[in-house]
């Protein structure tokens, strides 16, 4: 169902009729506070130094672009390049975003950071940068989550920060970042959220993705120095959108390149269980954004599903469904099955282990490839490093790793 | 409690809930406004307990709506909300339950709902339905006054207030809100979600009085007050006493003992409150004299 709210198009932190405020209005003052801090910062060459010089001193950007040579040549066809963001700190892009907010809140005399997270990834970056500044960091968790994600939990906890297990709602992410909220809503003075995609309520969409915007930067940057042309196509995976909002972001008046997000469609999208928000959902408010989401007749939100924990999300960013609006990006999906079938495809052709998120944009670009001639250019973001899904990849192959040091 | 000094409350309000403010300002009386949520611990239950409330001595019932992901509440209402979903609620059926309950209960009835729901059904048809079922006022967790364009215009067109919230950190907004906002003003007693609160925030009694000039909009004060010594204090100075979570948790208490001990419990706790604000207000007028 599409059920606008027109009168609020193009007003304050709006992508078309998508994102906005709506929240309790115990939050307003925060997110205006939040909003302003930012608009200064940004206006601050010194917050934006020490921004490059931790990205290039800790992070190890730029990151590299690497011509897959081994799948292009498997594949046939198009020749594919990887936006390794899987060679950053932490294993992902997610801490490009975390520095920018952590640095953030210190900028605002906050003490305490906040975050949610599903598969531990984002709650892992968080936890490290807050250890980094020097500031007290808890994470929100859900119970299932936190069963299935020992490691990346005691990693949280050897870095500083505390664990809270969220047991609300269905247990999961979207719950998890409800409990954030909550405790926000509580601790408005000291505490600064964390959120870890470009979702959420103004201004933390466009925050997320100036912070993100990086990876879309320097793809270009490099395109231009080493082709002396863009590429013909960028894909990367979509669950809330922030490596694909940074991909993409830098080249949306590029019109002749060909922008991909790719969704998880679990055991496919007509089975029901899926978190492809953008392909098979609808118009609604989550975590404070008009945007598309999974919800069932009554318009109760319904939990998503995917093999990859960082994809599970029922919502997604409103600057994507703006995107997927106006026609300027193509939404597609990926199933398990073709996500894991990618997985081990890198894994034997270019020994690279990518996260079962980046998998789903690999699966895509596996199934197309061949159909484009050989002078195109497809970069993919390879978003995140696999050793977190080795565990998961065993279940789905039914191989038994007990008795081993994971 | 309500005072005289204003010549007419909220000039936008326009229906039962201005009649009953107006009425308890003759009076000088403050309102007690108890909420449950709809569909717990079922329908039937909802539906009858309106006409108890109501006759133990509330001045308005709050109906919250439930939601998947109630953001703005603590775990009480959240339980509470789960429990509604489990049983099959749904917005349909509240608004079916609301129509049957009006012929037994004339105390404006109020819904407390997320914007998503309303989203979903679509505004208008939302609206229409609001004050077809007899819906007086509905207020909306998550949708501060900056985006509450469409749906406050939609209620208010069909004379259904739009109640808005104000919290301690509101500031200035707290005029543009007020003006905004029709029927009474929802002051939340202090930063944090919904829930029993052990001890009331010293500034709040600063904060309402402040209200006051900013606002011809009764001033009701509601989030963590659970106790007849609470909303005695908060009568002493607010417009009306707000109380969800402790009532909720008393009725989940004995919901297993079935509905009359559901009733008698929701009356019973009432009662208390009533008479908690009422002796509060007549030591105010004792002391006037």
């Amino acid at each position: 169902m599409t059920v606008g709210m027109p009168s609020q198009v193009g007003s304050r932190g709006r992508f078309g009729p998508f994102g906005g405020q709506y929240v309790p209005e115990t939050l307003m003052h925060a997110l205006q506070e939040l909003e302003t801090a930012y608009q200064q910062a940004q206006e601050d060459a010194h917050f934006h130094e020490e921004i490059r010089r931790l990205q290039r001193d800790y992070v190890g950007r730029p990151t590299p672009l690497y011509p897959a040579e081994h799948l292009s040549a498997e594949l046939g066809g198009a020749q594919i390049f990887f936006k390794r963001e899987d060679l950053c700190h932490t294993g992902a892009h997610k801490i490009n975003n975390v520095i920018g907010q952590v640095l953030l809140a210190k900028r605002m005399g906050k003490t305490r950071v906040t975050a949610e997270t599903g598969a531990g990834q984002h709650g892992v970056a968080t936890a490290t940068v807050a250890a980094l500044v020097g500031l007290r960091c808890d994470v929100f968790m859900g119970r299932e989550d936190i069963e299935r994600q020992k490691l990346n939990v005691f990693r949280m906890q050897l870095l500083g920060a505390r664990v809270i297990p969220v047991t609300s709602g269905t247990g999961t992410l979207k719950d998890a970042a409800n409990e954030a909220i909550r405790d926000w809503v509580a601790h408005v003075e000291d505490t600064h959220y964390v959120i870890g995609s470009v979702v959420g309520p103004h201004p933390y969409p466009t925050m997320v993705r100036d912070f993100q915007r990086i990876i879309g930067d320097e793809m270009r940057e490099e395109s231009l120095r080493r082709f002396g042309r863009l590429p013909e196509m960028i894909v990367a995976c979509v669950g809330g959108g922030s490596n694909s909002m940074g991909s993409f972001y830098p080249f949306l008046q590029d019109e002749h390149v060909q922008l991909v997000g790719v969704e998880a469609a679990g055991k496919g999208i007509s089975s029901g269980r899926h978190a492809a928000t953008l392909t098979a959902g609808s118009h609604g408010v989550l975590h404070g954004a008009y945007t598309y989401l999974l919800q069932d007749a009554d318009g109760q939100v319904q939990p998503a599903y995917s093999v990859s924990a960082g994809l599970d999300y029922p919502g997604v960013g409103p600057e994507h469904a703006w995107l997927k609006e106006n026609g300027r990006v193509s939404y597609v999906s990926v199933t398990d099955q073709e996500a894991l079938d990618a997985f081990q495809l890198l894994a034997h052709t270019e020994g690279i282990l990518p996260a079962l998120e980046s998998a789903h944009a690999i699966g895509y670009v596996a199934k197309v490839a061949s159909s484009f001639p050989k002078n195109t250019r497809i970069f993919v973001c390879l978003s995140g490093r696999g050793d977190k899904d080795v565990a998961q990849v065993a279940r789905q192959m039914g191989v038994s790793l007990d008795g081993t040091d994971l | 409690m309500l005072r005289k000094s204003h010549a007419k409350w909220g000039c936008r309000s326009m229906g039962r809930i201005s009649d009953r403010f107006a009425q308890l300002r003759q009076q000088e009386r403050c309102a007690l406004i108890p909420f449950i949520t709809g569909g717990d611990p079922s329908l039937e239950a909802t539906q009858h307990l309106l006409p108890v409330l109501a006759q133990a001595g509330a001045d308005v019932i709050e109906i919250g709506v439930p939601f998947s992901d109630p953001l703005a509440d603590g775990p009480t209402l959240q339980k509470a909300s789960a429990r509604a979903l489990q049983g099959g609620t749904t917005l349909d059926k509240l608004f079916a339950i609301i129509a049957a309950a009006r012929s037994a209960v004339d105390v404006p009835l109020v819904f407390l709902i997320y914007v998503n729901m309303i989203i979903h059904v679509g505004i208008d048809s939302f609206a229409q339905r609001a004050q077809a079922s007899g819906v007086d006022g509905v207020i909306v967790a998550d949708l501060p006054v900056e985006e509450s364009g469409p749906v406050r215009t939609a209620l208010q067109s069909r004379g259904v207030d739009w109640i808005p919230l104000v919290a301690p950190t509101s500031g200035e907004r707290v005029v543009q809100i007020a003006a905004a906002g029709s029927g009474f003003l929802y002051c939340v007693s202090s930063l944090g979600v919904t829930g029993v609160r052990q001890q009331l925030d010293p500034a709040l009694r600063e904060w309402v009085n402040a209200l006051q000039s900013l606002t011809p909009l009764p001033r009701c004060v509601g989030f963590g007050i659970a106790t007849a010594e609470q909303a005695e204090q908060v009568a002493a100075f607010a417009d009306g006493v707000i109380v969800g979570s402790a009532l909720v948790d008393r009725l989940a208490k004995v919901a297993s003992m079935g509905e009359a001990a559901v009733e008698s419990e929701a009356s019973s706790f009432i009662r208390t409150l009533r008479d908690a604000i009422d002796r509060q207000q007549a030591q105010c007028k004792q002391e006037v004299r």
